[in-house]
């Protein structure tokens, strides 16, 4: 019983520190090669934390490995001598620990610590017995680092149903193009606005949901950044988008805007190239919805630039 | 290989990662409380007067911070120091929300949603509302069933009859009562790692599990169907939250990051997740049965979901009355922008 208790600590300990060493290294690891950015798109105030984590937590088994192996030494040196009966059994004596949550220990006694040691805690989750299956999920952080997962770029699932079509409502200038025929032409030039703004993709987001905002914007010349991507079957029309990550890969939110351009422009251009456009703001609500898409539209002699992507493209969306 | 299954890998890593520097945090505090604060410097500063000492039960988490994981043999422990039952349920309900790590996470998951002041006093007013209810409620069953309400091993020492071998239960040791006392720094170190180590990898599990459903579930339900369902069907939302909350079974330190994670739903039933999750879930009822007899199990379960669903529903009508905006938001201000010349 004693030699099953013992065996068995020395067992968990061993696993535990191997584990948490192996999640540690995996950490710094994720730290060193840029993947914290890259794969899981967790934004930069995170990346010291993880590194730092990764770093007290070999700390925490280097500590863990030198005080098991002290206990290891005492219980060697407090074995049975060799005439008397010692059929491979190890007693646990005089070995000092603290017991997270369930009690503290601290065993004077080598008796006491033996009898301590045999049994199971059950309490506070806090259990000497063995339990394979925690280890078995705990190394999978590391199993999919070594297997060079995730791989780089986003959640492609959740970016195509996020930049699923959607039809849109006519929208406020289409109605006053309406209305300018009926008015002789002298309506429409009144509501055009002189102007360039500088938009970033999330305050073009926000602009969009308020009517006071969209009323004000709307008619300005809008300079704008982002991914390209075709809408299949309009030869004038694609979709600019960026992935605003406000924690990491998980929580990201697709902006996207509609871009109406010449068909010569998009000849060239393939899915997740990086362009730079310059057009009329203007809103249109989805329909179906109560939402708003913001709307540009590139003149005939406009230009749109394809450029390299940013090396954070998270950063300033 | 298949895009779902790289796309399920990486947000099942992502929170991972982002929830694993407060874990470690966590654990090593849990690990040096363990170590250098013995349990009698609690017991002293509970105030006679019941409500007064349950309320208190409710901020000891801001002295003593322990998340879920421990902090339940840490109130029976308290209890069988003969700490009043309504103090010890408002610490244990309170304590794994009301303390400075949980806190620190909770600010930081929803700092770039632009609702970390929100969600953090929410969190904390409503975890502190419903653990001083039910503690008072527990004050007011244990006045009608006195120590029946409680397992035998979490009975006050003073209240046992016969003698318990504590070698024989393996549930109480004479030297429990040691956590303060002078040892040697290495010996000290020793012990801080291994419950550091212990609480680390204990986590660390729940956690790999509430990240494995999380991402799960965000391959079939897209962005768009989780606020049009939170902004639809609220309470269907909220208590789908709470379900998931109580299955989860996630640590405090670590449950922001994943609530945070449904950016386009309600934060109301983000609240709900967050308060109900670290005062009740699968992994705490297998605890709360090494502490507590059937009856108040069933008043702690019944008090906190009522109160979470009904708390959170309030939320839910007050935030759309004022209309404060939850998606999309950055800490930025977002004023009408400067318009330059063509």
């Amino acid at each position: 019983m004693h030699d099953e208790g013992e065996s068995t600590y020395f067992l968990d300990q061993l696993c535990t520190i191997a584990v948490c060493g192996l999640i540690g290294f995996t950490a710094v690891s994720l730290y060193m090669k840029g993947w914290l950015s890259s794969r899981f798109q967790l934004i930069e105030r995170f990346h010291i934390p993880v590194l730092v984590a990764g770093i007290a937590l070999l700390v925490l088994i280097v500590l863990r490995g030198i005080a098991v192996w002290r206990l290891a030494g005492q219980t060697r040196g407090i074995a049975q001598p060799p005439e008397e009966d010692h059929h491979g059994h190890d007693h646990a004596h005089g070995h000092d620990h603290a017991h997270s949550h369930a009690h503290a220990h601290a065993h004077a006694e080598p008796k006491k610590a033996m009898e301590d040691h045999g049994h199971a805690h059950g309490d506070g989750g806090h259990d000497h017995g063995w339990s394979p299956w925690q280890y078995a999920i705990l190394i999978i952080p590391a199993v999919l680092y070594f297997l060079d997962l995730p791989r780089d770029g986003y959640n492609q699932t959740r970016l195509d149903a996020d930049l699923r079509y959607v039809e849109l409502d006519p929208g406020i200038k289409s109605q006053r193009i309406a209305l300018a025929g009926v008015a002789g032409g002298m309506i429409l030039p009144s509501f055009q606005k002189s102007g360039r703004i500088n938009l970033r993709f999330s305050e073009l987001a926000a602009h969009a949901a308020t009517k006071r905002s969209r009323e004000a914007l709307e008619g300005y010349t809008v300079v704008l950044e982002g991914y390209f991507k075709t809408i299949p079957g309009k030869e004038n029309e694609f979709q600019l988008f960026r992935v605003k990550v406000n924690c990491c890969g998980t929580d990201s939110i697709t902006l996207q805007s509609r871009i109406i351009a010449p068909p010569k422009f998009l000849r060239e251009m393939k899915y997740m190239d990086w362009v730079k456009i310059e057009g009329e703001l203007s809103f249109q609500k989805i329909a179906g919805s109560n939402d708003w898409m913001p709307v540009i539209q590139i003149p005939d002699d406009g230009t749109i630039q394809k450029l390299t992507a940013p090396s954070d493209p998270n950063k300033d969306v | 290989m298949d895009q779902k299954v790289l796309d399920f890998t990486k947000d099942f890593t992502s929170i991972l990662w982002e929830a694993f520097p407060f874990i470690v945090l966590g654990a090593i505090v849990a690990g040096i409380l363990e170590e250098v604060v013995p349990q009698q410097a609690i017991t002293r500063i509970v105030p006679k007067n019941r409500f007064l000492a349950v309320g208190l039960g409710g901020l000891l988490g801001l002295i003593f911070p322990m998340c879920e994981c421990g902090i339940v043999p840490v109130m029976r422990r308290l209890l069988r120091k003969g700490l009043p039952l309504g103090t010890c349920v408002a610490y244990m309900m309170a304590g794994p929300i009301i303390n400075v790590v949980v806190i620190g996470s909770t600010l930081v998951a929803f700092g770039p949603h632009g609702l970390a002041v929100h969600m953090t006093v929410l969190r904390v007013g409503l975890g502190f509302l419903v653990a001083l209810v039910t503690g008072l409620l527990v004050e007011a069953q244990f006045r009608k069933y006195g120590y029946d309400l409680l397992a035998p091993s979490a009975r006050p020492q003073a209240e046992e009859k016969v003698h318990v071998d504590a070698a024989a239960t393996h549930d109480v040791h004479p030297a429990e009562e040691r956590a303060g006392e002078r040892r040697p720094l290495l010996q000290r170190l020793g012990n801080i790692s291994e419950t550091a180590l212990h609480d680390f990898k204990d986590i660390m599990v729940f956690l790999m599990l509430g990240a494995l459903l999380a991402s799960l579930a965000k391959i079939w339900i897209t962005n768009d169907q989780v606020r049009d369902l939170s902004t639809t069907f609220p309470a269907l939302v909220i208590l789908a939250m709470m379900g998931m909350a109580i299955l989860m079974c996630l640590c405090s330190e670590a449950d922001a990051f994943v609530a945070a994670s449904f950016t386009t739903m309600h934060p109301a039933a983000k609240l709900a997740f967050l308060v109900l999750g670290p005062m009740f879930d699968l992994k705490l009822l297998m605890m709360f049965t090494r502490v507590f007899r059937r009856r108040l199990i069933l008043l702690i379960f019944t008090s906190a979901v009522v109160q979470v669903f009904i708390y959170s529903m309030i939320v839910y009508y007050v935030w759309q009355y004022l209309e404060i905006p939850y998606i999309g938001r950055s800490a930025i201000d977002v004023a009408l922008p400067p318009v330059n010349s063509p």
